[in-house]
């Protein structure tokens, strides 16, 4: 006698979207990575000789001082006890307060994002869609005098240093023509949009030539293939291959782009700010360090490493969203 | 027709978006870079902008901007001496003891009248043992600061200190009320600190600019400027553009890197004075070969100043025979004295490698040695003068392999924690204009000056007799001058030299009087313009 085993029926679990358990899955992984950021940066910061109560007392204080001062901010507790301290704030989403500035870190990188987002935003809106006309512009002129003319200045963007741009930026237009400030943020409004426009200026032109350069050869590659060649042969119009074709097939890799200078943006202002004297999240950072402000330093990266995560995750999504191909795959997959 | 309906609409957005980009272009370049500045208003570069404007992070250039807003209870003038401002009259009942009497009718800017416990509450801030005050150490040595009424504070020492009344006219007066009421949020830049001067804190942004702006209730004289915008520029690039945009009036203090291209800018005019500031080499004696007197004669005879200073400086330094420059000494002393004293200390430092040689041979390395020294990233000019000092060095065999840190890195190495080899260059700047201030901080055993790690008690009681002298006591110089002699005997440092401070201003305005303390003045009434 053969006994068959039913197995007791049980309620499927209703299962999440792909899309929606592919963001799920990078959520959880990018978790454990912010995780590793808080314990590498807590852990360069304490291990760089000197601490901050050197940078607050200054030269001439007494070792009582510079002890009491230590003893203030627990600096003398194990780093373990220091780190789980430190781990529990940002549990409850506090980030600590500045040993430099006496405010909340909150506050210090809200301020200075201020001054960041709109130069990043503006940098790479500008980069970005200028880069693209200007690929597609050469792409479809390849050999041309415009192309060579493109690809040089390109060239020239891409070998200068972002500090020697800027220099050259400021020059012209500040001291030359006199038409705009070079160092400063401004009293906020217009002075302020009058302040960032030689920094947008100097970073836009360093962008330019890399997003120029890769745009220019994905829509060169697209405008070789044969559907292009088919569709000129049917007559369909410029306008109509570039916006069906050209444009669809490279959104993947020019959304890929876009999300990749945005995050070299993200770490790469802090020349600019120096340059032009902005009080910037790169300057933030850049002085936490100097000062050794530990909660400014650890909050910084970790918002930074935030951004980046994010970013990274939003490019997936869009190509997802775009790119049929991407979400089968990920069906396949699931 | 659809098409050319759909044609016409994208060049119409077309021509839109480019005439709003060039609306915005336009609207953004609007104006001159300078901005619409006020021939009223003041426009200076400086070189630090505080990440707080509490008095107690403020200090060296960082008083230019603070003493505006919270006045000191004593001045310091341009002629050296100090003299009543928010105090009335000040006496001393005995060597130890100061006391002040408010002058009646001082408001702070929110309307709120000074008291003595004002005066009281600014001073313990400083004094207390927990207080991050970078004037901390000369608070430390205050025994009591006693109120009587609302308009007397005495102030008891523990021994007479001649630094004392520079401690005071540095140090600004706060409201207690405010304090009181937003804590430690003071001076950020949602809680601009408030005091009875002639400004007020209009707009900050730490580490990067500040915005003063005539206080309307000020007592006094009205400034000459309704606003004085201070900035500062992280690049020596930028720095200069600023000027040459005509965005500034002017570089106070500024870098003596950049001093050339200052003075090749048309529609600026410099101004030099000396500093009380010096670079050294210092050897730290209580690790090997630096233990040794004659590695440290045999170094100090291989530097050659002269060519140092040309070298790294121009014409932009003097050689200092000693720590302390001749002109502060013989300001206090007897001119003479001093001046022999001072020939003295430079025939000790003279450039010959033969004798050089010849220490080195009687010392334990008589083959020489190899040293790492640590240079800061944020004096360029250390790396330049180690790495000159280095090719002399080589030929009497020591090695100098320079390690480049930034400030803390070097702080710890050099100061705190003495990590270093024990040999290291560095520039002490005076914090007081007596002359016991460098001597002090610098040769008195466990404070951070003491890169050297020096101790002798000879000279340790020389200057702990310094002390209890009257400041117009002529024999204070004298023990001084003794206190440097053996310094120099033991050659526990090398003087290198004194570089100049340097201003420059647009043609027409002079900072009349600049010196090395001119920010300890109320500087913007000697503003002048020609015009």
């Amino acid at each position: 006698m053969t006994v068959q085993l039913v197995e007791p029926d049980t309620p499927a679990r209703p299962k999440l979207p792909p899309l929606v358990r592919m963001i799920v899955r990078r959520l959880l992984s990018a978790s454990v990575v912010l995780l590793i950021v808080t314990v590498v940066v807590f852990a360069f910061i304490h291990a760089a000789p000197g601490g901050p109560e050197q940078a607050i007392a200054g030269r001439e204080a007494t070792p009582e001082q510079l002890e009491a001062i230590r003893e203030a901010n627990h600096l003398n507790d194990p780093l373990w006890q220091q780190y789980a301290r430190y781990a529990v704030s940002l549990a409850h989403l506090d980030l600590g307060t500045s040993y430099t500035r006496n405010e909340p870190v909150a506050t210090s990188i809200a301020t200075a994002a201020g001054v960041t987002l709109p130069l990043l935003l503006a940098t790479w809106v500008l980069s970005t869609i200028l880069g693209a006309m200007l690929g597609l512009f050469t792409a479809r002129r390849q050999g041309s005098r415009a192309d060579r003319a493109v690809v040089g200045f390109t060239v020239v963007g891409a070998s200068s240093p972002v500090f020697a741009t800027g220099i050259l930026v400021s020059y012209i237009f500040g001291v030359r023509l006199g038409w705009l400030p070079t160092l400063g943020v401004g009293d906020g409004g217009l002075d302020t949009v009058r302040h960032l426009a030689l920094p947008v200026l100097t970073t836009t032109v360093v962008l330019l030539a890399s997003t120029t350069r890769f745009a220019r050869v994905r829509f060169g590659q697209v405008l070789d293939e044969d559907q292009v060649t088919f569709a000129r042969a049917r007559g369909l119009s410029s306008q109509y291959i570039v916006r069906t074709i050209v444009l669809k097939n490279s959104a993947v890799q020019m959304i890929t782009l876009a999300g990749a200078v945005l995050v070299a943006m993200t770490g790469g202002l802090v020349v600019v700010e120096q340059v032009y004297g902005l009080p910037g999240i790169g300057t933030l950072l850049i002085t936490g360090i100097t000062m050794r402000d530990i909660p400014i330093v650890q909050g910084v990266t970790l918002v930074v490493a935030v951004l980046v995560v994010l970013i990274n995750l939003v490019v997936d999504v869009l190509c997802f969203v775009v790119d049929p191909r991407l979400r089968k795959g990920l069906e396949t997959e699931a | 027709m659809m098409h050319g309906t759909w044609m016409n609409s994208r060049r119409a957005k077309a021509l839109a978006a480019a005439m709003t980009l060039v609306a915005m272009l336009a609207t953004a370049c609007s104006g001159s870079s300078s901005g619409d500045k006020d021939k009223n208003d003041l426009s200076l570069i400086v070189p630090l902008t505080p990440a707080l404007w509490d008095t107690r992070q403020t200090a060296s250039t960082l008083l230019a901007g603070q003493l505006l807003v919270n006045e000191p209870l004593m001045a310091y003038q341009q002629n050296g001496s100090i003299v009543p401002n928010l105090a009335e009259q000040v006496s001393r009942p005995s060597a130890t003891a100061y006391e002040y009497t408010l002058r009646p009718g001082v408001k702070f800017s929110d309307g709120t009248p000074l008291t003595a416990e004002d005066v009281k509450f600014s001073y313990e801030l400083h004094s207390a043992k927990d207080s991050p005050s970078y004037s901390a150490a000369y608070w430390a040595r205050v025994k009591s600061i006693e109120t009587s009424g609302d308009d007397k504070v005495t102030i008891t020492l523990m021994a007479p200190d001649p630094q004392f009344q520079y401690t005071i006219a540095k140090t600004g007066i706060v409201s207690k009320a405010y304090y009181d009421k937003n804590g430690d949020k003071v001076g950020t830049p949602d809680v601009p600190n408030i005091g009875t001067g002639p400004y007020a804190f209009s707009r900050f942004v730490p580490q990067s600019e500040t915005t003063l702006v005539a206080s309307p209730g000020y007592r006094g004289k009205q400034p000459p400027y309704a606003k004085i915008t201070m900035k500062t520029a992280k690049d020596d690039a930028a720095r200069v553009l600023t000027l040459q945009s005509g965005e500034a009036d002017g570089v106070l203090n500024a870098p003596l890197s950049q001093i050339d291209s200052f003075e090749k800018l048309d529609g600026f005019s410099g101004q030099e004075a000396p500093d009380l500031a010096y670079y050294r080499v210092n050897f730290d004696m209580k690790k090997a070969p630096f233990d040794d007197v004659h590695v440290r004669r045999a170094i100090t005879h291989a530097i050659d100043r002269k060519a140092l200073a040309e070298g790294v400086f121009g014409n932009r330094a003097e050689l200092a025979p000693t720590m302390v420059p001749e002109s502060i000494m013989a300001a206090v002393g007897d001119a003479a004295e001093v001046k022999k004293a001072y020939e003295g200390f430079a025939a000790g430092l003279t450039f010959d490698l033969d004798a050089a040689r010849a220490e080195l041979k009687q010392s334990n390395s008589p083959d020489g040695f190899e040293v790492e020294v640590p240079v800061t990233q944020g004096d360029p000019n250390q790396s330049l003068i180690v790495q000159t000092m280095a090719q002399d060095l080589a030929k009497i065999g020591i090695t100098l392999n320079v390690k480049s840190l930034d400030e803390q890195g070097f702080g710890d190495a050099v100061y705190f924690k003495h990590t270093a080899d024990g040999l290291s260059v560095d520039s002490w700047n005076g914090g007081t204009p007596d002359p016991i201030n460098i001597p002090r901080n610098t040769l008195t055993p466990g404070l951070f000056g003491n890169a050297s790690q020096y101790d002798n008690s000879r000279v340790n009681a020389l200057l702990a007799d310094y002390q209890k002298k009257d400041t117009d006591d002529p024999s204070r110089v004298t023990m001084l001058l003794q206190a440097l002699a053996i310094t120099a005997e033991d050659a526990a440092v090398v003087p290198l030299f004194t570089p100049k401070v340097y201003a420059f201003l647009a043609d027409g305005m002079t900072l009349k009087g600049f010196d090395t303390f001119w920010y300890m003045t109320r500087w913007i009434d000697n503003i002048t313009t020609s015009s």
